[in-house]
């Protein structure tokens, strides 16, 4: 049962990871692109 | 009379077997499911008609190197063309917007996907071969694609049957989600009113399936295949300079993929491969992984409402499995028998749109670590 308890683990930790990273970039990208989008705002 | 029986022997009523009279039993369910109670028609009604061309003698419909279904079947899913094709479309009909508009709920998308890990553990403690087990428990992603993608790499033995487990269960969302969302929270968790979405810009939103696509791909890599589709699908979406492309994703391919996709996966169903014991345990733990997985995905909701300042409805956690958007629906309809103004369907559409990434990266870690 080695083999199944480390995919186990590895598998949850793993999707985690993906979708935590994911978080991230969303954030970054959503800080970086506000400007842009308020002056396109503005500009309307 | 002796005369008449070689003429007998050279059609397929000689060979027919009982095996496959009960095969054709179980395709004419699935098309009556499929017609008369309008569940997943579109895969339930050529997966039913590819499981009776599969059983029927001297067709030779499935002879390698000969057979047509065998064609559609080894250079659309075994050579895994049909369903990042299939993805192609579904990233052109997403709307990643509510996903971004509240990041946060993406970990939902992560919560719900634990229930394909634990069926995967508990099918591999049951004596299921390890790449078995893992295309079982990928069936709690209630992803119907990503099942086909995963079982055609790793058991393409049992992949007619855990994609018609995927899809059945993804028909019967309706139903098997709301007893567990009753039964896990509680009348005022059911009340709590989400937070207004903010409003997510044009530029967020295109560069989301690139950013998208540099995260993933670079983790698990072996996820690229559906994740690149998704994405670019998603792109044709955003940039809004490709509408022919994206009308064509969304509409022509992605019916014409359907088809290629829902025929040789039926025709997969020949009755000595499917009439064994294992396939009602098969069924079984699919179902139990889809319960464990809308379960999860409610726990994390109500753990996350511990650090939370704005508290999430927890129902939205059920959201976090695939089964896009049939699953935002289901959240939505819970919460409004408790509350008619508590309008939950843009919120809950953020995990279930999560849940899709979720399902792929589960079936990404799969691959890397048992192919």
């Amino acid at each position: 049962m080695a083999q199944p308890t480390i995919i186990f683990f590895a598998g949850i930790g793993g999707v985690f990871i993906g979708m935590g990273l994911l978080y991230l970039a969303i954030r970054l990208t959503s800080r970086m692109t506000q400007p842009f989008e308020n002056r396109q705002k503005d500009k309307q | 009379m002796n005369a008449l029986l070689p003429l007998f022997q050279t059609t397929g009523f000689f060979y027919l077997t009982p095996g496959m009279l009960l095969m054709w039993l179980i395709a004419f369910v699935l098309i009556y499911l499929a017609v008369a109670k309008d569940y997943e028609p579109l895969l339930l009604l050529p997966i039913g008609f590819g499981i009776i061309l599969a059983n029927l003698p001297l067709a030779n419909l499935m002879t390698p190197e000969e057979g047509l279904l065998w064609r559609f079947y080894h250079y659309g899913i075994q050579w895994e063309i049909v369903p990042p094709l299939i993805f192609l479309g579904l990233g052109a009909l997403t709307d990643f917007g509510p996903m971004l508009s509240r990041p946060s709920l993406i970990f939902l998308g992560a919560g719900a996907q634990a229930g394909v890990y634990v069926t995967f553990f508990i099918a591999s403690a049951m004596g299921f071969d390890i790449k078995e087990a893992a295309t079982i428990g990928i069936i709690g992603g209630a992803d119907g694609p990503t099942t086909i993608f995963l079982a055609a790499n790793l058991a393409p033995h049992l992949l007619g049957t855990c994609a018609v487990a995927a899809y059945s269960y993804m028909a019967m969302v309706p139903i098997i989600q709301p007893p567990i969302m009753r039964l896990m929270t509680s009348k005022n968790e059911r009340l709590i009113r989400m937070t207004k979405l903010r409003k997510v810009g044009r530029l967020e939103k295109l560069l989301f399936p690139i950013v998208a696509t540099l995260v993933i791909i670079l983790l698990v890599p072996a996820a690229a295949p559906l994740m690149a589709m998704f994405m670019l699908g998603n792109l044709f979406r955003e940039a809004k300079v490709v509408e022919r492309l994206t009308h064509a994703a969304q509409n022509e391919l992605l019916n014409i993929v359907t088809i290629f996709l829902g025929l040789p996966v039926g025709a997969t169903m020949n009755a000595e491969v499917f009439l064994q014991p294992r396939v009602i345990f098969i069924f079984f733990l699919g179902l139990f992984a889809f319960m464990i997985s809308t379960a999860t995905g409610i726990l994390l909701a109500k753990i996350m409402n511990l650090f939370l300042r704005d508290k999430i409805n927890p129902l939205l956690g059920a959201a976090g499995v695939s089964a896009v958007p049939m699953a935002a629906r289901v959240v939505h309809k819970v919460a409004a028998q408790e509350d008619r103004k508590n309008y939950l369907l843009m919120y809950a559409m953020g995990p279930n749109v999560a849940g899709v990434i979720g399902t792929v990266i589960a079936a990404g870690i799969f691959l890397t670590l048992l192919k």
